[in-house]
């Protein structure tokens, strides 16, 4: 189990107060310069121009025009554009809840005990989170085309009535969608977790079993309440992603069927560089971008409530 | 989309740096008023170049230009990338003191990042806009590409282009209208129609003759369907609007659609035989006419597997299927004429809108090399390669490519009837999306006929009313 | 230890979960191999191992691998050194006003692209920077920031004091100490980031998509073109695919252990 040693910097770093500090705070400026001011140009700037854009509605060509918070307005009221936060819900179930049971139920069967092979399978679980979304996106849409790998195996196994359009169908493609999310993220859930039960005191395991506690029973008791930092940090990276879920409907769905598959960040892909609306496109990044720090304060304060 | 973020606020409480979120959000709230207060003019005033203003004095002396290179960037992959780049040739064999420099980029990709690409100092010079208000008329509003009149009067284009062309490369000056005023892009010796392929060989296997009128196509339809044959080989999965929007035109009143099309408020959807073409196409999805699973089928792969020999006919726009110089004599094309009477009426406009940028340094030569694709020369050239030729009446159609010669014969009759009408999508910049979702919905029965018509109207109306 | 009975249970599942995941890529990769249009499998004495360099060709990767390859190298080595710099001086040194400069930095692994790509646009065309390498590479970097900087600072925290004393007793400058004690020492956190950089770089579709045209198309967005042209040919499409993703596959390979722990720590930014 070497993989938590290289995470291990991170979580031992205690704050030690150097006396080098105080005097060196300006000459840590100089050198903090050169990082801040490329991450200000590339970063800063534009994002405080993007709520600028908000407020003013603007083709991106022509003169623009002051409309205050309509850009907001229409975001929240406009049925489809409001129907993308549902499809978001929808969204986190697959890229969030279910990968974070996988993740657990994994973790605990590799780390259960010492077995050989585990690398092998974490290796394998870990391999989606590598490749290019591109590169999966082509893979899944081959997977569920009408006469993909998907529908052949289940009219192989007699369950026709199974097969589906998938991506085509309008009850089917978000969960479709979702699936690809469960597929690619899990195992960065599972690593997560592995390296948060390696950390969990070895004596509680013990104490657990000499209570006579059967590996589920261990489980429940030991190892999720150790898991409560690694659960929280788990949760706030994949929440915040469903919400952003781009390239993967972009490159199956552009958000179709109908709009049953649009998301945020598709809706201000289409605003932004398809229907020239360049303020609606910023608007709905103002508002995810708070979302995404919102989810992040709520989630850090109840992981840390008692 | 593994895009995930970061622990930070986690792994900063691991690193015991107590970071209080009041704190945090101070200091973010700090750095945006930082980049506000960089950023403090509205957005768009410095982007605008040039005054709308046609150049006053226009020279058509390309031979004395001088060296000049120009950039082009184009959609056009396969016979259409071939077409373009003997076009180039000639016209560089015409003027050897020109270069043009030709890229080619994904049609998604252009047509969104177009605007953009207009804005830059080394932008193309010369760029394929996608016609209607969600480019063309962005790029004109926005002064991104050049008023054309002076040309226009140089080169003659309003006598030597048809009416009917011509308009479809117009706006007014306000940019409050389409169709008329003055020109903003060219269209070339080549154009793309909306009409019926059929497969020669499977007609001839069926026992059919090809179908010259819609209730033949239907019957036609029956048979296939009788003998195992999927009828339309067609996908939804991207919103493929060809079967719709040519079925429309088989029933639409011509003048009528062109006036929604170029934003006369007072007609309706329905008026230009929506709810009608809606309605049948349902019924054709509804009757197997399309292939099974057709909702879970993309554009490409219809195209392919109607080329590689699955279902009998085909709703596409002309030069879309890529078929060789073999293949063109097993596939032919039909324009149906319109239920009501002997008119032919269709769909039809130029493969893409040329235009020229603001910021080129040598429009002059670039609008040389506007009109030289609009040449006969070009238009030969198109039919070597195997393309619909335009207004090139003396070109040669191998008699030996049936969708050619089918093809050319349906450019022929539209220019005499006269019977062009635009895209329907480039009523709205919005539009194409708005009739590609609200198609599938219909399909998938979540939608009446109705009520498409009516989603039509909102969102054509919702355009216009901001157009003011 | 555990039961036998357990332990059987336990390969089983996990098997099981293995299969699920490596179904969609066997299929993928046993499409690549097929002479078959339609990708059919086939036993291994008919792989068709010229659909790479069919695919290779005809997607024009050479120009796109090589341009994809000159960012990616550009950027792991400039990210590199900013996150030396900007670790190093919020990690060590201390910076004036870092109680609200750090946050800020940190709020930057908040954003999502599409967030700023707008502006962003409309700024590098100022610069005159748009559809240009250097452009894109300095993108990449910007966007980089927040992550390269957390993460070396929690590497130089977590070096030893007396290491930073001892250097300072010798007379050691800032500069000095960082290039010949601290940067060495967080040797492996620093082959971590090269890893991870190089991954987020090469992956990357989006930026590609909008900043970059023409000759300038990464490997990506030359599949995104290949696999819109190539639809029917869906031996030829998967075999694209695996080209694209090799590199990032080979360095998971090979790297596997540092992949797993830097993605863990910095979780995945793009």
């Amino acid at each position: 189990m070497p993989a938590p040693a290289q995470i291990r910097p991170a979580q031992a770093a205690v704050v030690r107060r150097r006396p080098l500090r105080r005097r060196t705070r300006w000459v840590g400026l100089a050198f903090a310069a050169l990082p801040l001011a490329v991450y200000a140009l590339v970063v800063l700037v534009p994002l405080g121009q993007s709520v600028q854009y908000s407020f003013f509605k603007w083709d991106g060509v022509s003169a623009s025009t002051w409309v205050g918070f309509d850009n907001y307005v229409s975001f929240v009221t406009d049925p489809v554009l409001r129907s993308t936060f549902g499809h978001v819900l929808v969204l986190i179930g697959f890229f969030a809840l279910l990968p974070i049971v996988l993740g657990l139920l994994s973790a605990a069967l590799l780390t259960r005990a010492k077995q050989p092979g585990m690398a092998v399978y974490r290796w394998i679980f870990f391999l989606p989170q590598v490749m290019t979304t591109v590169v999966i996106a082509l893979v899944f849409k081959r997977i569920y085309a009408p006469d993909g790998p998907l529908n052949q195996a289940l009219r192989a196994v007699g369950l026709d009535s199974f097969a589906k359009t998938w991506l085509g169908d309008f009850t089917w493609a978000l969960p479709a969608l979702g699936l690809i999310g469960t597929w690619v993220t899990f195992g960065f859930c599972m690593v997560l977790f592995i390296s948060g039960t390696s950390a969990i005191a070895p004596e509680l395991y013990e104490a657990a079993r000499m209570d006579g506690a059967g590996p589920v029973r261990e489980f429940f008791a030991v190892t999720l309440p150790g898991l409560r930092g690694q659960l929280a940090i788990a949760l706030t990276l994949t929440i915040t992603a469903s919400l952003r879920t781009f390239d993967l409907v972009w490159i199956t769905t552009h958000g179709g069927p109908g709009t049953s598959t649009l998301t945020p960040a598709v809706a201000l892909y289409k605003a932004a560089f398809q229907n020239p609306q360049i303020g609606l496109a910023a608007a709905i990044g103002v508002v995810m971008a708070l979302l995404c720090l919102v989810i992040a304060v709520v989630i850090t304060r109840v992981s840390e409530r008692d | 989309m593994s895009g995930v973020t970061d622990p930070r606020t986690w792994s900063e409480r691991h690193n015991g740096v107590k970071m209080s979120v009041p704190k945090a959000i101070a200091g973010v709230a700090a750095g945006l008023a930082l980049s506000l207060g960089l950023a403090a003019c509205s957005p768009g005033g410095g982007t605008t170049g040039k005054s709308d203003a046609a150049p006053s004095t226009v020279s058509t002396d390309i031979a004395g230009a001088g060296t000049v290179t120009l950039k082009l960037t184009d959609f056009w992959g396969a016979a259409e990338g071939e077409w373009i780049k003997n076009v180039i040739t000639g016209f560089q064999t015409k003027y050897p003191n020109v270069t043009i420099q030709r890229t080619t980029e994904d049609w998604g990709q252009l047509n969104s990042t177009l605007n953009l690409q207009l804005q830059d100092a080394g932008g193309p010079d010369i760029a394929t806009a996608n016609n209607g208000w969600q480019s063309l008329g962005t790029l004109a509003k926005g002064n991104l590409v050049r008023n054309l009149d002076a040309y226009a009067k140089a080169y003659n284009w309003d006598t030597e282009v048809p009416t009917t062309i011509a308009r479809q490369n117009k706006f007014s000056t306000d940019f409050k209208t389409m169709g008329s005023g003055s020109w903003f892009s060219t269209p070339m010796a080549r154009t793309s129609l909306i009409g019926l392929y059929y497969n020669a060989d499977k007609l001839k296997t069926l026992g059919i003759d090809p179908p010259q009128s819609l209730a033949e196509l239907e019957a036609a339809a029956v048979k296939a369907k009788a003998a195992g044959e999927v009828p339309f080989e067609y996908g939804s999965l991207d919103s493929s609007t060809t079967v719709l929007l040519g079925v429309q035109a088989l029933l639409a009143d011509k003048k009528k659609l062109n006036d929604y099309i170029y934003d006369d408020p007072s007609v309706k959807a329905a008026d230009v035989g929506m709810t009608e073409a809606i309605t049948l196409v349902k019924k054709w999805a509804d009757a197997g006419w399309f292939p099974k699973s057709f909702e879970g089928i993309d554009y490409q792969t219809a195209v392919a597997n109607y080329v590689g020999g699955k279902g009998v006919f085909r709703w596409e726009y002309t030069g879309s299927l890529g078929l060789s110089a073999a293949q063109q004599g097993h596939f032919g094309y039909v324009q149906l004429p319109q239920q009501s009477g002997s008119t032919t009426v269709g769909v039809g406009a130029a493969p893409g809108a040329m235009v020229i940028s603001s910021k080129s340094a040598h429009p002059d030569v670039a609008a040389a090399f506007l009109d030289y694709m609009m040449s006969p020369e070009a238009g030969q050239a198109a039919v070597d390669k195997g393309l619909v030729p335009a207004m090139s009446p003396d070109v040669k159609v191998p008699a030996t490519s049936l969708s050619l010669t089918g093809e050319s014969a349906a450019a022929a009759k539209l220019d005499s009837d006269d019977g062009y009408v635009p895209y329907f999508d480039w009523s709205s910049p919005t539009m194409l999306d708005t009739i590609g979702q609200n198609l599938q919905l219909v399909f998938a029965g979540k939608l009446t006929a109705d009520k498409f018509t009516a989603a039509v109207d909102k969102d054509r109306d919702a355009f216009l009313a901001q157009q003011g | 230890m555990i039961s036998k009975m357990e332990r059987a249970v336990n390969y089983v599942v996990l098997t099981l979960m293995a299969l699920i995941v490596l179904f969609p890529i066997g299929t993928f990769v046993t499409s690549a191999l097929s002479p078959d249009r339609s990708g059919k499998p086939v036993g291994i004495a008919d792989f068709q191992w010229d659909n790479f360099a069919t695919a290779w060709r005809d997607a024009g990767f050479s120009r796109a691998m090589a341009v994809s390859m000159i960012i990616a190298v550009c950027v792991v080595a400039g990210q590199v050194l900013l996150a030396l710099l900007g670790g190093y001086a919020f990690g060590v040194l201390g910076v004036v006003g870092d109680r609200v400069l750090f946050p800020i930095v940190l709020l930057g692994m908040m954003i999502s692209l599409e967030a700023i790509i707008v502006p962003l646009y409309y700024q590098f065309r100022t610069l005159g920077l748009t559809n240009t390498l250097p452009g894109i590479i300095l993108i990449h970097l910007g966007m980089g920031v927040p992550f390269g900087v957390f993460w070396m600072r929690a590497a130089f925290r977590a070096l030893p004091r007396s290491a930073f004393e001892s250097a300072e007793m010798d007379g050691a400058g800032p500069l000095r100490m960082l290039r010949s004690m601290a940067a060495p020492m967080a040797r492996p956190a620093i082959y971590t980031l090269i890893l991870l950089s190089f991954m987020w770089t090469w992956n990357d579709y989006f930026l590609s998509l909008v900043f970059l045209h023409g000759e300038n198309q990464t490997a990506t967005v030359a599949l995104g073109v290949f696999q819109g042209k190539y639809v029917t040919q869906i031996n030829l499409m998967a075999a694209g695919g695996l080209i694209v993703a090799a590199p990032v596959l080979v360095l998971y390979v090979a790297f596997q252990r540092k992949f797993i722990s830097g993605m863990l720590a910095g979780a995945i930014k793009e």
